[in-house]
């Protein structure tokens, strides 16, 4: 494909001829670069043009879209906003709000509660900071706020932005008393010296959803100043908050909303996030209310580019091509430069390390000091953070590597060219990383750079997907029952409940409505002993903090410190989980291009102790999963006879329905069971590679002795029989593939009907179970413990089934695409019909019936139960990125 | 809408818990919960955290409670000898008073000041140098605590961790009326009762100049101030002077004894040896038994309240003597005199009383405490302090312009020190 075929995009016809018309030069921030920015400055339009002039470029890139610009409207500032803001905000440089500026901020100040639902960068911040400046304003500065966000180097970085603001008022209106207003953060690194200070006189307290939880709320009375007059409650990126997450993180609010009513207060919600599907629908069960929803961008844009990068064929026959790093360490040379600034985005640590280290020893050839070049990830010390994100906004810095660090709304101002190395794994992934770049009035450029994986490739030859498919759909389940009961144990610490006459919660308008939640707090008195119930109220009476033991899955702070060895300086973070394969002893450690080895990791105290070193390879880490079922609890089944007499009988009336059984065999037994049970997953590292860098030869390997990453959850199963299963055609081979197709499937839709994230979910799938000696789906909540996902699945599977049936067969696709059952690379040519036929047959015909559990069961002793892994929840199609 | 019975049973196997029937059937079996078959370490865990620890410890019959850890000191042999027998029904003489948020229960011991507690007697409270409680706290407000007027106070809690749901069931708070010393124990008899019975304590340590704890400053205080705060009772601690005990007294034997515990200063220093006393960590089940309608200990934890009430009255009488070393009796203070006097010295010279510093110091180094087997590494840096002070009291004698004769004979010790420190018999200080 060349650039002349392109797309049509919203009318502008975008050839790469027609690129000639307009390039405005100079695009970097002014000041910075001078002599040698003059030199070898380009535009965004320059880069484009020789992405699609120069022959080499010209065969990559083998997708264009131009999106036109696009003009700002702007509004008045709401006529009630003070203008003493109004005032600071205009010589802050914003002389009028966008119009979704002005309408969030005009909601807010007539009591509503807002959730401004935009793309990065289209200024969300000032819809919350207006609104809460003004209550302070009117209060004489009695006015309170509470910010949630996701991150901690979010909050900080908004502590920043908001007492930028409140200094710009006392500097310029010195009689607005803004002297006295303070900006905080509150999270688990705020010395306990002046923790109290800021209790008392924090009137806007930033923290985390955790810090929440377990640290606030069980203390409420410690934070009474702020929750008398708690004006706003502000959550920022709440698209971050679904699934299990969520769910629990909406369990918090309710606990938060009671708090400030015991208190007086009556706190409002101002909330931002990416663009969603179904804002007011997220919002309505995170919030438990209707919330006003302002979602159309006012912001403007510049031109867009967008090119899909395909890295040459290696290896024709066996389709490998080459790596997607090192074509991006390529294309670095023309899309990075002094006059503008240039993001890459790469799917793990590893990836962005060593490509920053590539860019660092390449700086030159791009004109570039190593300096200018920085890599940014999670793990980073929050000042060597600070300090890349300033130099981002002052324009000092022109390439970043990034992991989805920066996918999130901290403040580097917007960039002018963003590398996707790899397809992020979700549409709002990539149009996060997308909205990076732009600059008011500029053009700006994305490349993706297609793996080898069929995700990528097959995003490679049908782009539009990424530009017209509808978003996912979030899942949040406030009423979870297990979730529920967990929370109202901590709600319950917090301040005692009391039932209405009637012994429902009308009194307790956050739990008002909540099924159960009565009879939950019964069950909680009478059976596990927590509470106590004196007439028409439960008191909280045990020996014990809950919150503590209460853990709200979004992956806990449970870090592992790396620590220079000797000096015991630190040098980065990194999180449990993943610590296994990223610092075992023999790792190498990567930071901004430097080399540590990790020479000892206490894993007990959660410490990797590294020492400096020169070493030309890296090291990458091989881990594996294993699903072992510990005790299967409930079985329903189908047995061969009924479905079979089903089949003759539908295919009497309906000649030539497929499903209809082809041959005579046995027509007795089983057909396909569905299970309920708990599992032990474990996820061990096995061993690792060390990779010269830029030859990427293998230069040794060693093994990696450390203690398994356990999980102990609920899984659901579904097996097939081994008749039904060589009847539908699934007899080992790629067949296999079809089969996983179907967990994935399942997966995939679940979140339409049991309220959790696909990520909340682990997926096994084996074409034949050592335990089970047949086909078998493991599904199972990755939550210490299982949060009753499982339970869900079971009941309702026959619909899960039906809508991923549903969901194949209107996809209009030949032969699999990443909608469906996957591309056809990896599914096979026959995958689609054969996914297709297996979950027909999963989703029609007569419903499994209940039957014990120990009719059906292999028992323990014959066999080891140890699962073969191919475990898909852990490591999803296309996660592995670059390197090796 | 489910019925209640299907949603228990389904909450029981969702959460993992034994199921109602189950939980009746296991709680005839008395000593410990048998472990659920192939349950996996976490599930256990969950179904142990299921049961409330009070819960599991208040087994009748004691089963867990027997294993509970006691302290050092009083038992012998059985652990629980001595420990009071379980009572039915509501503490005895619990009387219901008037309070400005409603009634509360309380009971109200009397002693008179001249009785005995351990080897004082209360009245040894009037006769004491308030001083020595700003200098050891290094908090000048507490130079003018009178302990005839103060109220002393020490809480019974459910739980250590603090946080809206920790319980305050118990409140001890003691004072002097005329000739006796009064110990009012407010009990919550229930949850319901709470504001009252904050609100009435709130009202009596607001009426006193002065509060007397230990560990209160960093405890009880904030166990009642939050519960106060979540009842809208305005905490009394604030601006009152509160004095306590615990800081002092681990200056005073830092090293000398086994640890800073209230019952261990009330056993070397005062002589007091409690033979019946309680383990505190078994108040909260105590206390949940009695909720529950279960046979309980509350008895056993009114008595320990009741004593470290009284303790609290001895040990500030003691530390207001630190200074002279004796009691009003004449008779020496007990306890570890050079751990006592180093940590006076040291806290003299934080408050730069330089002279009186050095006079401490001094006496370190004379017989009999320069025998007392002070650690080397205390010694060594008692000496560079000693060093240290004398340059500048030298500096500010200079420029004074005047040098005093008293101060004289200390320059002496500066050279000795500069040559590796004073000899133990070197200088001596007048008294």
């Amino acid at each position: 494909m060349d650039p002349g075929h392109s797309q049509e995009a919203a009318g502008a016809k975008a050839t790469v001829g027609a690129l000639e018309a307009s390039a405005p030069a100079g695009l970097g921030r002014p000041g910075v670069g001078g002599a040698r920015q003059r030199g070898r400055a380009r535009s965004v339009l320059d880069i484009v043009r020789t992405l699609s002039d120069e022959p080499r470029w010209r065969a990559r890139i083998v997708h264009w879209r131009k999106q036109p610009p696009r003009p700002g409207v702007t509004e008045p500032w709401p006529a009630r906003l003070d203008p003493r803001l109004v005032d600071v905000l205009q010589r802050r440089g914003m002389q009028q709000p966008y119009a979704h500026q002005a309408r969030a901020i005009e909601l807010a100040l007539a009591g509503r509660d807002v959730l401004v639902s935009t793309p990065t960068a289209s200024g969300k911040t000032v819809c919350y900071t207006a609104p809460v400046l003004q209550a302070l304003l009117e209060s004489g500065g009695r006015a309170r706020a509470l910010f949630l966000y996701p991150t901690k180097a979010l909050s900080q970085d908004q502590t920043a932005g908001l007492t930028a603001m409140v200094e710009a008022l006392c500097e310029h209106h010195p009689e607005s008393g803004a002297r006295d207003w303070h900006a905080f953060t509150y999270d688990g690194d705020t010395p306990p010296s002046v923790r109290r200070t800021l209790r008392d006189r924090g009137h806007m307290v930033l923290t985390n959803p955790y810090m929440l939880h377990q640290g606030i709320l069980p203390n409420h009375a410690k934070w009474a100043e702020l929750f008398r007059d708690l004006r706003y409650i502000v959550i920022d990126e709440v698209h971050t908050l679904s699934g299990v997450f969520g769910s629990s993180v909406a369990n918090v609010l309710r606990r938060l909303l009671r708090i400030a009513r015991h208190y007086g207060a009556d706190p409002r919600f101002l909330a931002s996030s990416a663009t969603l599907r179904d804002p007011s629908a997220h919002a309505r069960s995170l919030f438990g209310r209707d919330v006003a929803v302002v979602s159309e961008d006012a912001s403007p844009s510049g031109e867009r580019y967008f090119g899909v990068y395909e890295p040459p064929l290696l290896n024709p026959v066996a389709g490998l091509r080459a790596s997607a790093l090192e074509e991006a360490r390529e294309l670095a040379r023309a899309v990075c430069g002094p006059g503008h600034q240039t993001i890459f985005f790469c799917g793990r640590r590893t990836a962005v390390e060593v490509l920053t280290r590539y860019l660092k020893e390449g700086a030159k050839a791009m004109g570039l000091r190593p300096s200018e070049v920085r890599g940014y990830r999670g793990g980073y010390l929050p000042d060597m953070r600070r300090e890349i994100e300033t130099g981002l906004k002052d324009g000092s810095v022109k390439v970043v590597v990034s992991t989805n660090a920066l996918e999130l709304g901290i403040d580097i101002g917007a960039l002018d060219v963003a590398v996707l190395v790899g397809y992020p794994g979700s549409q709002a992934s990539f149009w996060q990383r997308a909205g990076r770049v732009g600059r008011r009035g500029n053009a700006s450029l994305v490349i993706q750079i297609a793996r080898s994986e069929p995700v990528d490739q097959y995003l490679a030859h049908h782009p539009e997907y990424l530009f017209e498919a509808p978003r996912e759909a979030l899942g949040v389940d406030p009423d979870n029952l297990v979730l529920l009961s967990e929370q109202l144990k901590c709600a319950a610490f917090e301040l005692p409940f009391h039932a209405d006459a009637q012994g429902g919660l009308a009194r307790e308008p956050e739990y008002g409505a909540v099924p159960h939640a009565a009879e939950v707090l019964d069950y909680l008195a009478d059976e596990s002993g927590f509470l106590l119930r004196r007439d028409r109220t439960w008191y909280w009476m045990a020996d014990a903090y809950p919150a503590q033991d209460v853990s709200l899955a979004g992956g806990e702070l449970d870090n592992v410190l790396i620590l220079e060895q000797g000096t015991e300086k630190a040098i980065g973070e990194t999180d449990r989980p993943s610590s296994i394969t990223t610092v075992h002893e023999g790792a190498i450690y990567q930071v901004q291009g430097v080399t540590w080895r990790v020479e000892r990791f206490d894993y007990a105290n959660r410490r990797a102790y590294v020492k400096e070193v020169e070493s030309d390879y890296y090291t990458d880490a091989q881990s594996d999963t294993d699903v072992r079922v510990l005790r299967l609890e409930e079985c329903s089944s189908r047995d061969r006879a009924r479905y079979v007499m089903d089949a003759v009988c539908r295919a009497a009336l309906q000649p030539g329905l497929e499903g209809a059984p082809r041959e005579a065999s046995p027509q007795v037994g089983e057909d396909y069971s569905l299970w309920r049970g708990e599992v032990h997953v474990t996820t061990v590292a096995t061993l690792y590679k060390k990779i010269r860098f830029y030859t990427r030869e293998n230069v040794g390997a060693g093994d990696i002795h450390l203690p398994a990453e356990e999980l102990d959850t609920e899984a659901f199963l579904v097996t097939l029989s081994e008749s039904s299963a060589l009847e539908l055609g699934l007899a080992g081979g790629d067949q296999g593939a079809a089969w996983r197709a179907v967990g994935e499937l399942i997966r995939r839709v679940a979140p339409l009907f049991v309220r959790c994230q696909p990520s909340d979910l682990g997926l096994s799938t084996h074409v034949r179970s050592p335990r089970f000696g047949r086909p078998t789906i493991f599904l199972y909540d990755k939550v210490q413990g299982g949060v009753g996902l499982s339970e869900l699945f079971f009941a309702g599977f026959r619909d899960i089934a039906r809508a991923a049936l549903d969901v194949v067969e209107r996809c209009d696709c030949e032969a699999g695409c990443p909608a469906c059952v996957g591309p056809s690379a990896e599914v096979g040519p026959h995958g689609k019909d054969m996914t297709q036929r297996v979950l027909r047959h999963l989703a029609h015909g007569p419903t499994p019936e209940a039957v014990d559990v120990e009719t059906l069961a292999p028992s323990v002793d014959d066999a080891d139960g140890a699962e073969t892994p191919e475990d898909l929840g852990r490591a999803p199609r296309g996660a592995a990125s670059g390197g090796a | 809408m489910a019925h209640p019975e299907d949603l228990r049973a389904k909450l029981a196997r969702l959460r993992r818990e034994p199921s109602p029937a189950r939980a009746e059937a296991a709680a005839d079996v008395p000593p410990t919960p048998a472990p659920i078959p192939r349950l996996p370490e976490h599930l256990r865990a969950r179904l142990m955290r299921a049961r409330p620890p009070a819960a599991a410890a208040s087994g009748q019959g004691g089963g867990a409670a027997d294993d509970a850890p006691t302290q050092g000191g009083h038992a012998h042999g059985h652990p629980l000898v001595g420990d009071p027998p379980r009572t039915v029904g509501p503490p005895a003489d619990l009387v219901v008073e008037a309070g400005p948020r409603g009634p509360f229960a309380a009971r109200t011991t009397g002693a008179q000041v001249q009785d005995s507690h351990g080897a004082w007697r209360y009245a040894e409270a009037r006769a004491v140098d308030p001083d020595v409680f700003a200098l050891l706290t290094g908090d000048p407000t507490l130079g003018a605590v009178d302990l005839s007027r103060a109220v002393y106070l020490d809480t019974e809690t459910t739980g250590l961790e603090g946080g809206a749901g920790t319980y305050v069931f118990l409140v001890g708070l003691g004072w002097f009326e005329g000739e006796r010393f009064v110990v009012q124990q407010s009990f919550l008899r229930g949850p319901e009762d709470e504001a009252a019975l904050l609100a009435a304590v709130a009202e009596r340590i607001a009426a006193a100049p002065a509060v007397v704890s230990f560990f209160g400053k960093v405890f009880d205080r904030h166990r009642l101030e939050d519960k106060m705060r979540v009842h809208g009772v305005t905490p009394p601690f604030a601006g009152r002077a509160h004095l306590d005990l615990c800081f002092p007294f681990r200056r005073l034997t830092k090293g000398a004894l086994p640890n800073a515990r209230l019952q261990t200063m009330e056993r070397h220093l005062v002589g007091l040896e409690r033979s019946d006393d309680m383990p505190g960590a078994l108040a909260p089940a105590a206390w949940f038994d009695y909720l529950a309608d279960r046979a309980h200990r509350l008895e056993g934890v009114f008595r320990h309240n009741l004593d470290d009430v009284r303790s609290l009255v001895i040990l500030a009488a003691y530390l207001g003597r630190v200074t002279q070393e004796s009691r009003a009796t004449g008779a020496q203070l007990a306890g570890p005199p050079a751990q006592r006097a180093l940590a006076l010295a040291r806290a003299f010279a934080d408050r730069r009383e330089d002279a009186r510093a050095l006079e401490w110091y001094a006496r370190l180094f004379a017989p009999p405490l320069s025998e007392a087997g002070l650690a080397e590494g205390d010694l060594d840096r008692a000496r560079i302090a000693v060093g240290r002070l004398e340059r500048r009291l030298a500096r500010s004698s200079r420029a004074a312009g005047a040098a005093r004769t008293g101060r004289n004979g200390l320059n002496g010790l500066n050279g000795r020190s500069g040559e590796g420190g004073p000899e133990p018999n070197g200088p001596r200080v007048a008294p």
